[in-house]
């Protein structure tokens, strides 16, 4: 181990399927000097290694297990692994992170990145233990559901040595039929969006399995166990900390209603008003305990639901989190509880992302209602908005790919296209990526966030918009020039723009150390992650250093997909996202609609140092990033 | 009769004020404190963060006494006690 390389393994594996080998490589120093980890790491190798253009679900797309430094079970959300590829779903920059042991086995095993290339020519699925790789037939687990191919991959590797398990990740039917949104779970935790299971399905690798001994050496023991000492305090003063666990993700369901975050029927409105009591019945009757997603989580902020009896009984299992709740609620209009907790489930058990699976649904509920599908194309089914007993049927069909679940397979952006008759109206997404349960009327900075994600309209990079912006939270910015969250109005449009960016940068570094954003959520801020990456390393870094590199990443993925030929035009919101809501509470309430968003991406632009009209990085931004 | 200040942070201070201050009877609890909190404000709230059937906050709000999350309303409040109130932002 070099001294550059503390903190990390200094390996990574490269695993060719086409056919079946594997290899041993070091990281790049500079780009772990430039790029850290995580998104950061897999990015500059994604950028440099793809061809433009690339089929991203043909055997030239690679898809990339990546860690970090901070990943690790004792590290304060370091439970963390991060899948990065080029999306399917997008056609641009894909992402997408799993709380998970996934992350610190990888790192056991002695590796801080899978890069899974090539493709398989029949069924397969990976082991990795320690320096051991072998790839073992996977025609027996064809069309299983997720826990039932884990249950059986678990079953033909027995633990190697006591209290010593493979952890697993694995792909379910929808991965195996190519649906663009198909994600890939790691027990009932999900890399979900973006397609990252169509990609692993597109490969025919069903699983991955990873089982390690080892250790990675910090830099500086005694530093690291004062910032662990330190972390450790934060979090246990932060009463988030209580309340995360408490109530998980679901705590805000009924507040995100009342302001106006609760995107609902399609977003035709941003709030629906039956938030708490729905969310009351969800406390009382479907939630049973909070859990962690990995080992050592001090958060354990995961859910453990379930249906006890019913038309929509659903065995004990982790789900029914936030996005997926109100996906399978408000967006269609559904008021039974039980459905959505079972939907939530269905999907993790196909491999599908709720997000878009809701989204989709929601989608067609729209095209049923102003008749642009035909009796052919419903064959049957009942689509009105809030039938709750269509959705399970609806995300069989999608995740198998059969009659009007084919359409919708491939995300709302498509089957908009093939619709035609105006269906582009009713489809709510960006770059290709569908909108989930947070709504941008509800504060400005959260609509330009979702224009100008990388990946798309997606839950995770815009959620500190909205937590700034009417939420009132800062994560220790304000001394890196974030403006008081208290003194801002969040239907302001003006001014949005380089706090935005400040967000985008600060709250990204999570998916480049590979650690869990909620406890930024607790309070443990940029500055935290130097000190533990510091003393991880053996080297200083700032605060300041940290938002440096994170924002030449999140620079470096906007060149991806302008290289995949996207342009400004892919910034845009659907007019439905900025349009005054049609009912609900803030139906009269003419500033939360999106007025200049063409000023705000324009101040947008600006701010991060790209060209005001195109949206391309300049070059002295490029050469003050140091991207070549 | 005791003295309990109820110190409201982020968004709920704009809804209690940033800070209130209450008279409760001698040995008077959480639960008498959450009552009181009803009556002056639970209709305001009950639509969000307020479950007026069972008297309690609803969702992330977490009151803390003595830097300690309580939740039990049976837990007593002493003279002069200060009582946070923080609504934390949960979601994802």
């Amino acid at each position: 181990m070099t001294d550059e390389m503390r903190g990390y393994t200094g390996r990574q594996l490269r695993v060719e399927l086409t056919g079946q080998t594997s290899r041993v490589e070091p990281l790049d120093p500079e780009r772990v000097r430039q790029y850290l980890g995580g998104t950061g790491y897999a990015c500059r190798l994604l950028y440099d290694e793809l061809a433009p253009g690339a089929d991203p679900l043909g055997p030239e797309n690679k898809l990339v297990f990546a860690t970090g430094p901070l990943c690790s079970n004792t590290v304060p959300g370091g439970g963390s692994v991060e899948l990065c590829f080029k999306s399917p779903l997008t056609g641009g920059w894909g992402e997408s992170r799993a709380g998970s042991d996934f992350g610190p086995d990888m790192r056991k095993a002695g590796f801080d990145h899978f890069i899974i290339e090539g493709r398989a020519g029949q069924p397969v699925y990976l082991v990795v233990q320690d320096d051991a790789v072998s790839f073992r037939p996977a025609a027996h687990l064809l069309g299983l559901t997720v826990g039932e191919k884990i249950a059986l991959i678990a079953g033909e590797l027995p633990p190697p040595e006591p209290g010593r398990r493979f952890t697993i990740g694995a792909i379910g039917p929808a991965g195996e039929h190519l649906v663009k949104y198909a994600s890939v779970m790691f027990g009932d935790r999900a890399a979900g969006r973006g397609g990252a299971g169509a990609v692993m399905g597109a490969k025919n690798l069903l699983a991955i399995a990873v089982c390690g001994t080892g250790k990675v050496e910090p830099g500086d023991a005694d530093a690291l166990r004062a910032a662990l000492r330190e972390t450790t305090r934060t979090l246990r003063e932060n009463p988030t900390t209580a309340a995360f666990h408490e109530h998980g993700t679901m705590g805000d369901y009924a507040g995100n209603d009342d302001k106006g975050d609760f995107p609902t029927k399609n977003w035709q409105s941003n709030a629906w008003g039956k938030g708490a009591e729905l969310f009351d019945r969800y406390e009382a009757e479907n939630f049973v305990k909070p859990y962690p997603c990995y080992r050592g989580c001090a958060i354990a902020c995961a859910r453990k639901a379930q249906v006890a009896a019913g038309a929509y009984a659903t065995p004990l299992h982790g789900g029914a989190e936030y996005e997926s709740m109100a996906c399978f609620t408000a967006y269609v209009l559904n008021e039974d509880v039980d459905a959505a907790v079972h939907c939530s489930y269905l999907c993790n058990q196909y491999g599908l992302d709720t997000i878009s699976a809701g989204a989709s649904i929601a989608f067609a509920m729209e095209c049923a209602e102003k008749g642009l599908l035909s009796p052919g194309q419903l064959d049957g089914l009942d689509l009105t908005w809030g039938n709750a007993a269509v959705l399970p049927v609806l995300l069989r069909l999608i995740a198998h790919r059969e009659g009007l679940g084919d359409l919708l397979a491939d995300g709302v952006r498509v089957a908009a296209r093939r619709l035609g008759q105006g269906a582009e109206a009713f489809a709510v997404h960006v770059k290709g990526m569908e909108g989930p349960a947070h709504d941008g009327r509800s504060g400005k900075a959260l609509a330009l966030s979702y224009g100008t994600g990388n990946r798309g309209m997606c839950h995770i990079h815009p959620v500190e918009a909205m937590a700034w912006d009417s939420g009132k939270m800062d994560w220790g910015l304000q001394k890196y020039g974030l403006p008081d969250p208290m003194g801002v109005q969040r239907w302001d449009e003006a001014g949005k723009a380089p706090a935005l960016k400040l967000l985008q940068d600060g709250l990204n570094l999570p998916e480049l150390l590979c650690t869990c954003k909620f406890f930024m959520y607790a309070g443990i801020t940029v500055d935290h992650w130097a000190q533990l990456l510091s003393a991880l390393t053996g080297r200083a870094t700032s605060g300041a250093d940290l938002l440096l590199i994170a924002e030449r990443v999140y620079t470096l993925q906007r060149l991806f997909n302008l290289r995949e030929g996207f342009t400004a035009a892919d910034d845009q919101l659907p007019e439905r996202v900025m349009a005054q809501p049609a009912f609900g509470r803030y139906q009269d309430e003419p500033d939360c609609a999106i007025r200049e968003y063409g000023a705000m991406l324009r101040e947008y632009y600006l701010a991060r140092g790209w060209d005001p009209e195109t949206g391309v990085p300049t070059e002295p931004t490029l050469k003050r990033l140091q991207i070549t | 009769m005791i003295t309990i200040t109820l110190e409201a942070r982020g968004t709920l201070a704009e809804v209690f004020g940033p800070e209130t201050c209450y008279e409760l009877a001698d040995g008077a609890t959480l639960g008498d404190l959450l009552d009181r909190i009803d009556r002056e404000h639970g209709e305001r709230l009950a639509q969000t963060i307020w479950n007026r059937r069972e008297r309690r906050f609803r969702g992330p709000v977490v009151i803390m006494a003595g830097q300690r999350a309580v939740k039990d309303r049976a837990t007593p409040l002493g003279d002069r006690q200060v009582v946070s109130l923080y609504k934390a932002l949960v979601g994802g």
